[in-house]
């Protein structure tokens, strides 16, 4: 693989979510969940970090101005901050929003937003709390 | 599959060593470590990112049980955790207590307990804030 070069743009947001299992019988979830099953939700000051990754432009010596990236990232994450991600969005009603799912979540909707630029996304890292992060990055065989 | 998720989990522990090898003269020792060589030994606070990468589970939405890693690491980290490794740790008698080999000592003590060992994809040993070491195997 040749030279590439990327740019990364970190954002805090804050959501709350739960761990349950419709189909599960509480102690199953109880096991599995622990105390993520807690009934109202608890939250978490998310960290999120976009990595993009082109060319970069001639012109302004930048892969995409983060005049541009920002807001698309604000703009997504529009639908998550300050929400209880199982009742608030449509995307966990079959999903359970561990860090894993929802970091998966994100890429997606950063991706598509970032369908019209330039550059492709290439990761997410997702922390959930400064000692546990998510990444979930490009499937190298789709492109 | 190759799968495109992974999980960091990050611990820590506090241990004290020192780099020294009985064949090497005294003057060569300290020519290789330095300060690292002084007698009595010297501390760091470790700082540990495993990183587990592998299918999200349908059924739960994880790659692994973070309660279930956070036993099986925590078993592993408290061994070394205030400890002088190269006096208290058979492992690092005759073994360098490095970085390097502190970081390669963790992988494969932890690779054996997990319960899918072909998910652990990554060692991050920091020694300070300004030094880390990386270790991870295949791929």
């Amino acid at each position: 693989m040749g030279e590439y070069t990327t740019l990364t743009k970190k954002i805090e947001f804050s959501s709350s979510h739960r761990y349950w299992k419709e189909e599960w019988s509480k102690s199953k979830n109880l096991e599995v969940f622990g105390k993520c099953t807690s009934k109202y939700g608890h939250g978490h000051n998310y960290v999120l970090e976009t990595t993009v990754q082109g060319p970069v432009d001639d012109d302004t010596g930048m892969i995409i101005n983060i005049y541009k990236l920002k807001p698309i990232l604000k703009d997504t994450l529009k639908e998550f901050d300050h929400k209880f991600l199982n009742v608030d969005t449509d995307y966990f009603d079959d999903l359970i929003p561990t860090t894993e799912n929802f970091a998966k979540v994100l890429y997606e909707c950063i991706s598509e937003k970032l369908s019209n630029e330039e550059c492709e996304l290439k990761k997410v890292r997702l922390y959930e709390t400064k000692d546990l992060f998510v990444e979930y990055w490009m499937d190298e065989d789709a492109e | 599959m190759q799968s495109n998720c992974s999980l960091t989990k990050v611990y820590s522990f506090s241990a004290a060593h020192r780099l020294h090898n009985d064949k090497f003269s005294d003057q060569k020792n300290l020519e290789i470590f330095g300060k690292c060589n002084n007698l009595n030994g010297h501390g760091h606070d470790y700082s540990l990112e495993l990183t587990i990468g592998g299918e999200i589970d349908i059924e739960t939405g994880m790659i692994i049980d973070i309660n279930k890693l956070d036993e099986l690491v925590g078993v592993v980290v408290d061994e070394l955790d205030h400890k002088r490794l190269d006096i208290e740790i058979d492992h690092f008698s005759e073994v360098r207590a490095s970085g390097e080999n502190i970081a390669k000592y963790l992988w494969d003590k932890i690779v054996v307990l997990i319960p899918k060992p072909s998910y652990l994809s990554h060692v991050r040993l920091w020694e300070t804030s300004e030094n880390f070491f990386d270790y991870k195997e295949g791929k």
